[in-house]
């Protein structure tokens, strides 16, 4: 609040004035982060190669917003925290980004670094990010591609699906879906209570991959050439490989109703660990169709 | 511990925000005290080990910060929430019934705590949501 009080800029929309001369261009220096929050407004975000801020015009559209800046941050809010009308800006490829939204969509296209987005009700959806990425949703579907860096993804009642990406990846949802597709990961942790998890990606030598839910199904595409040890759990569920399983030892590791260890490929310790747990639902070792990435 | 500091933020923001909560228009229709009753729903309590004394101990105190803070809401952000904490209870009682129909079992010791974590996870959450409406 303070902030707003000691260098707030209002940004008037002049009545009956071309779109062009509404824009506002905010210049902006490497190293500024930008924070945009907004109670009920959309808020579009096109990382584009350019090195100040646009807010399009006709600001009749966007409502009026108050822009204020506190060492290396810059803010944008709408002015009126009632107002409901898109919120959409033009922004520097290279400049982080906290977005944080109650009632809305938050779409970041194209970002070029860090990026957090948060919302209550509403989608998040992210195309690029790099560095640390940080997207959390109480109601709404969770996308992001193309990124690259430590990802943590989460969604309470929606899916979470990240797709041509990598890194360091937790992806998290208690009511919904969660995949992973063409994640090239150093490590990856993917969660459901209620709903399937499905990793189709690389499983590279000393990653460490945990995949888990309570009712729903966990699959894995597993790579050509893939070597790994698995860890397999589940209550009530079911465990289809489309791999020749050799049990460790020649035996069986019964703990709970289903639970075995086995190597994939060479194995023997040289390989990722990963773990697969359903308490109810099934679980599948699949092959997958793009080869090995690693 | 997390859920002092979450109630602490809960009180410090009733108290500063109280004026203004008198007199703001209604942005979203704000849930009643019927429909936020269904946040606060207590698993069947079989076990009594110190874990999940401790975990009720957590869950009580962060259901009361709730409880304080939930008319704050809207009513889809409080249907969501019901919804999910009682799909995690009853994970928490499928887990439960299994680690009792077959003690030692790691995988599900460990199903069970991280089931319990998460509840914990979305109470906290839940309450931090009720703070940042005020």
């Amino acid at each position: 609040m303070l902030i707003f009080l000691l260098a707030t800029l209002m940004v008037v929309n002049p009545p009956g004035r071309a779109a062009e001369s509404d824009s506002i261009i905010l210049a902006v220096t490497r190293g500024t982060r930008l924070v945009v929050s907004s109670a009920n407004a959309r808020v579009t975000i096109h990382f584009q190669e350019r090195e100040s801020i646009l807010l399009p015009g006709p600001l009749k559209a966007t409502g009026n917003v108050s822009v204020g800046r506190n060492g290396s941050t810059l803010t944008i809010r709408p002015d009126n925290e009632h107002q409901s009308s898109p919120l959409e800006l033009a922004v520097p490829r290279w400049i982080p980004v906290t977005v944080s939204v109650i009632n809305g969509n938050i779409i970041l296209d194209g970002a070029g670094a860090s990026v957090q987005a948060e919302n209550t009700n509403g989608s998040i959806e992210v195309t690029g990010g790099t560095g640390l990425i940080e997207l959390s949703s109480i109601s709404g579907r969770v996308v992001l591609r193309n990124a690259n860096g430590r990802i943590d993804a989460k969604s309470v009642n929606g899916d979470v699906e990240i797709t041509d990406s990598e890194g360091e990846v937790v992806a998290e949802s208690s009511n919904g879906e969660v995949r992973l597709v063409n994640v090239r990961a150093t490590s990856a942790s993917a969660t459901s209570v209620n709903g399937p998890i499905l990793y189709d990606g690389t499983l590279v030598v000393s990653g460490r991959y945990h995949f888990s839910s309570h009712s729903g199904s966990v699959s894995v595409l597993v790579p050509v050439g893939t070597s790994a040890h698995v860890n397999v759990s589940t209550f009530q569920g079911d465990i289809e490989s489309e791999f020749p399983v050799t049990l460790e030892g020649g035996t069986l590791h019964r703990g709970g109703r289903q639970r075995l260890s086995f190597d994939l490929g060479a194995g023997g310790g040289g390989g990722a660990s990963l773990d697969l747990e359903s308490f109810q639902g099934g679980i599948r070792l699949k092959r997958s169709t793009r080869g090995r990435r690693e | 511990m997390p859920q002092l500091l979450a109630a602490g933020i809960l009180l410090a923001a009733i108290t500063g925000g109280a004026v203004w909560l008198a007199t703001r228009p209604p942005l979203q229709q704000l849930a009643t005290e019927d429909e936020t009753d269904r946040l606060i729903s207590r698993p069947p309590a079989t076990l009594t080990s110190a874990v999940d004394r401790t975990h009720d101990a957590a869950v009580s105190e962060l259901e009361e910060a709730l409880r304080a803070g939930r008319t704050r809401l809207d009513t889809v952000t409080v249907r969501v929430l019901a919804e999910n904490l009682q799909i995690i209870d009853r994970a928490i009682a499928d887990a439960r019934r299994a680690v009792l129909a077959d003690p030692g079992n790691h995988y599900l010791d460990q199903h069970l705590a991280e089931t319990m974590r998460r509840k914990l996870q979305l109470l906290r959450k839940a309450v931090e949501l009720t703070a940042s409406a005020s």
